[in-house]
């Protein structure tokens, strides 16, 4: 009995702590489609970062006129990067190739917020490319 | 060199020395010179002294202008003369390097600056500031009177007109087609070698003439590094040429006479165009003309069998740009031509250039001794003969087959040409014919 | 600290090296204009050009052919140098990130390689100029302070692309050095990389114009 409710107190817990998310918490980034990669994968704590900002923030589906489809966590299911963002950028369309698209979600928002002085995780490419 | 008590380094005016000089160029040498050492095997004092780094190019330079710039030309007697040792006898401004330095730094005309700061100090070797005394108080190095070379030309032309009938020695004829101009020891010591140039000039019915002044074209005083004073006997050559309407300046068998005549002199006088106002060419020039047009026929039974090789003067080749022309003379001279390696423009200075030769005894052991590249390349060609289109050249390699014992005999193109030419019908000499060859025969270059 | 280093501190770095360059040769042509004009009266671009030219080629002149291995090494430390940092994918990421528009850029094993020649030739540089004595006699501690300052954003770029050592403090290293580098080219021998082409020209025509003779 007693093992049943301390049982049930830690699945509270646990539950409670962890992410909303029904992914791993540290995630290894791996952009569909690119071959040869220059640099290590980097290690995304998906986690983390949902912690602190709205999933709106990096997963997003901008109509025309720069409205994000995507509210919240339910709009986010399935969906990857790589089916808008192509490897390389095509001409006429108004998006970033797929690096460029992941550098500036990161590294950009990292700036960003370094520039408003909060903390933000970090800018040079070796601290997020970590070689084992 | 002398012990006398000596006035104060007048450090004003070579600080006005260094300051007028300090333009673009040689401010860009001085600074991005990446001491790499490339220029040191280009340059013949390095390769002849078992490599001592202290004659390579780039370190003279650091050790005299580059020392004067840092020390705002604040120097005694004491660096003078030491800068003296380096810039005259570690250097015949053959400009060699500026071929070899990853940047065309011209070593040379930075020595040449130093050569003139020494001068304005009175720090010059003793030779060079005698020639430039004579040029100052005469016009011409050997301060020879203007009667005395009018008479040894009318004497000359004399003696040569028993030879070749018809010859003279034209004097200040207005409207001549070239005015030829001489090394004084031609008129002092050798006067045969104006005989020689009368005789080709007449067998290729040349409109020529010799001017009573300005006739030196040689100039020590640039290698002295007095500017004003290099300027008055190239100007004297240019008026002369002017005031007797000629259309070319012709330069005997000289080198540096052809760079200052044609290259530095316009600069001396102040023109700017850097332009001689009257064409000069050398007699290099000349005489291939004449053979490649059938003005002067050579006679083919007496062309040269033995080997022979061709000293490029600097001035005239690499300096002058002549290189290709004197090439093209041999082969009616000669039939065993064997270039020395490396040649043409690339080829070293024999060691008598820059002032060397008039230098004197003083600097003879270390003329002999960077000799020695020269002497090598002459032996590796095993030629038995050289012919060098310079005075300087010429005494430099007659004290090098002396001194290395080299067993070559060593001529000017006017000897060899002379000495093998058709004399056409109408100049053959009428009578006593065996006499005069008599007199010809000992034609020996000054 | 990297905020700054890459970016007021590069901005400045950037402003010092290209003023600083055209300063320099725009005080050099006005000094020129004053003090060397006669000289421009015999410019030629064609011996200009093959002066230059023949400089620029591998063993393109007699200068380099007798000292072939030299030559070769200061080719190819001069070729790595200049297209390893111009060319690199992570200094391009940047190029794009910030304007949108970078260079082509080469693969990172290319650009490892070419880092590891520039290290190699620039030992070998450092070497001759400890072993011949013509280029000793020459050598003064400056010139050794510049080679050395040339490799240093070669040697900590090297350490922190692999990750060897203490990233964050290589990577510092690696933009301050380069930094410094950009700062005291202008100013210092290193100019050549535009003076070079000035100098080059200038003993072209002046040797070739009016004598034809070659300068290489
Ligand atoms: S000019 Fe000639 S002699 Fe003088 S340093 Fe250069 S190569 Fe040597
Ligand atoms: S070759 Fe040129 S750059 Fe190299 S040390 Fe000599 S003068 Fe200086």
């Amino acid at each position: 009995m007693a093992f049943g409710q301390l049982a049930l107190a830690l699945l509270m817990v646990a539950f409670f702590f962890s992410p909303v998310f029904p992914q791993d918490d540290v995630m290894e980034l791996q952009p569909e489609g690119v071959k040869n990669f220059e640099r290590p994968l980097v290690k995304f704590s998906h986690g983390k970062h949902a912690q602190v900002i709205n999933c709106s923030r990096c997963h997003h589906d901008y109509d025309k006129y720069g409205n994000n489809a995507i509210k919240g966590e339910e709009d986010v299911e399935g969906r990857h990067c790589a089916e808008c963002h192509e490897v390389k950028p095509v001409k006429g369309q108004n998006r970033f190739g797929l690096i460029d698209a992941f550098h500036m979600q990161c590294r950009g928002c990292h700036e960003r917020m370094r520039a408003e002085d909060k903390t933000a995780g970090p800018l040079a490419c070796g601290e997020c490319h970590v070689r084992k | 060199m002398s012990e006398e008590i000596k006035k104060p380094v007048n450090i004003r005016k070579i600080k006005e020395l260094l300051d007028m000089n300090d333009g673009a160029r040689v401010r860009t040498w001085l600074s991005i010179c990446s001491r790499c050492g490339l220029c040191a095997e280009s340059c013949f004092f390095y390769l002849a002294n078992n490599k001592d780094p202290k004659l390579s190019p780039a370190y003279k330079v650091k050790a005299t202008l580059l020392e004067l710039y840092r020390r705002k030309g604040e120097v005694d007697y004491d660096f003078l003369n030491r800068t003296r040792e380096i810039v005259w006898g570690q250097c015949t401004m053959c400009k060699r390097c500026s071929q070899f330095c990853p940047f065309g730094i011209d070593v040379a005309t930075m020595i040449s600056l130093v050569r003139t700061i020494c001068e304005s100090q009175g720090v010059v070797p003793e030779g060079l500031a005698r020639t430039t005394e004579n040029i100052r108080v005469s016009g011409n190095q050997m301060a020879m009177a203007t009667e005395d070379f009018v008479e040894t030309c009318s004497w000359m032309a004399e003696e040569t007109s028993e030879e070749i009938a018809g010859l003279d020695i034209p004097m200040d004829v207005h409207g001549a087609k070239y005015m030829y101009t001489v090394n004084p020891r031609e008129p002092m010591y050798y006067p045969q070698d104006i005989a020689m140039a009368a005789k080709i000039f007449t067998v290729a019915e040349e409109s020529w003439t010799m001017p009573s002044t300005g006739w030196d074209c040689t100039n020590l005083a640039m290698f002295s590094g007095n500017r004003a004073v290099a300027a008055i006997p190239v100007k004297a050559m240019y008026d002369k040429a002017i005031e007797l309407g000629v259309e070319k300046i012709v330069i005997t068998e000289c080198g540096h006479a052809f760079r200052s005549a044609a290259f530095e002199g316009p600069y001396f006088v102040g023109r700017r165009d850097g332009k001689p106002p009257v064409p000069v060419i050398h007699s290099v020039q000349v005489f291939y003309e004449y053979l490649r047009d059938g003005r002067i026929k050579i006679d083919p039974s007496k062309m040269l069998e033995e080997p022979v090789t061709y000293q490029d003067p600097c001035n005239v080749s690499r300096n002058g740009g002549l290189w290709e022309e004197g090439r093209k003379i041999i082969p009616y001279l000669a039939k065993d031509f064997r270039d020395m390696n490396p040649n043409r423009d690339h080829n070293h200075c024999c060691g008598g250039g820059g002032g060397f030769i008039p230098m004197g005894p003083e600097y003879k052991a270390r003329r002999m001794a960077s000799g020695r590249i020269k002497a090598e390349q002459i032996k590796a060609t095993g030629a038995k003969i050289i012919i060098t289109p310079c005075h300087n050249c010429f005494d430099q390699i007659n004290d090098l087959v002396k001194e290395y014992k080299l067993g070559v005999k060593v001529v000017s193109f006017k000897d060899l040409i002379t000495e093998m030419m058709i004399i056409p019908e109408k100049f053959q000499p009428v009578e006593n014919e065996e006499e005069m060859e008599d007199a010809a025969g000992e034609g020996t270059e000054g | 600290m990297y905020e700054f280093l890459t970016g007021p501190a590069l901005w400045a770095a950037f402003i010092v090296f290209f003023g600083g360059l055209a300063v320099r040769i725009a005080y050099l042509y006005g000094l020129s204009m004053e003090r060397d004009r006669v000289f421009y009266n015999h410019m030629d671009s064609k011996w200009a050009l093959k002066s230059i030219g023949h400089w620029i080629i591998p063993l393109g002149s007699a200068s380099m052919r007798q000292q072939p291995i030299f030559s070769i090494v200061v080719f190819i430390f001069h070729i790595c140098l200049l297209v390893v940092p111009v060319f690199l994918f992570a200094h391009n990421m940047l190029w794009s990130e910030s304007w949108g528009v970078s260079p082509w850029s080469m693969p990172d094993a290319v650009a490892d390689v070419m880092t590891m020649l520039v290290l190699a030739s620039g030992v070998f540089l450092i070497l001759r100029r400890i072993a011949r004595p013509e280029v000793r006699i020459l050598t003064s501690a400056w010139d050794y302070t510049l080679l050395i300052l040339t490799l240093l954003p070669f040697i900590t770029g090297f350490l922190a692309y692999h990750q060897w050592g203490s990233y964050e403090t290589l990577l510092i290293l690696h933009i301050l050095s380069a930094e410094v580098l950009l700062v005291v080219i202008p100013f210092s021998k290193l100019a050549h990389v535009v003076l070079f082409f000035f100098s080059r020209a200038f003993i072209g025509f002046e040797m070739g114009t009016r004598r034809g003779a070659r300068a290489w």
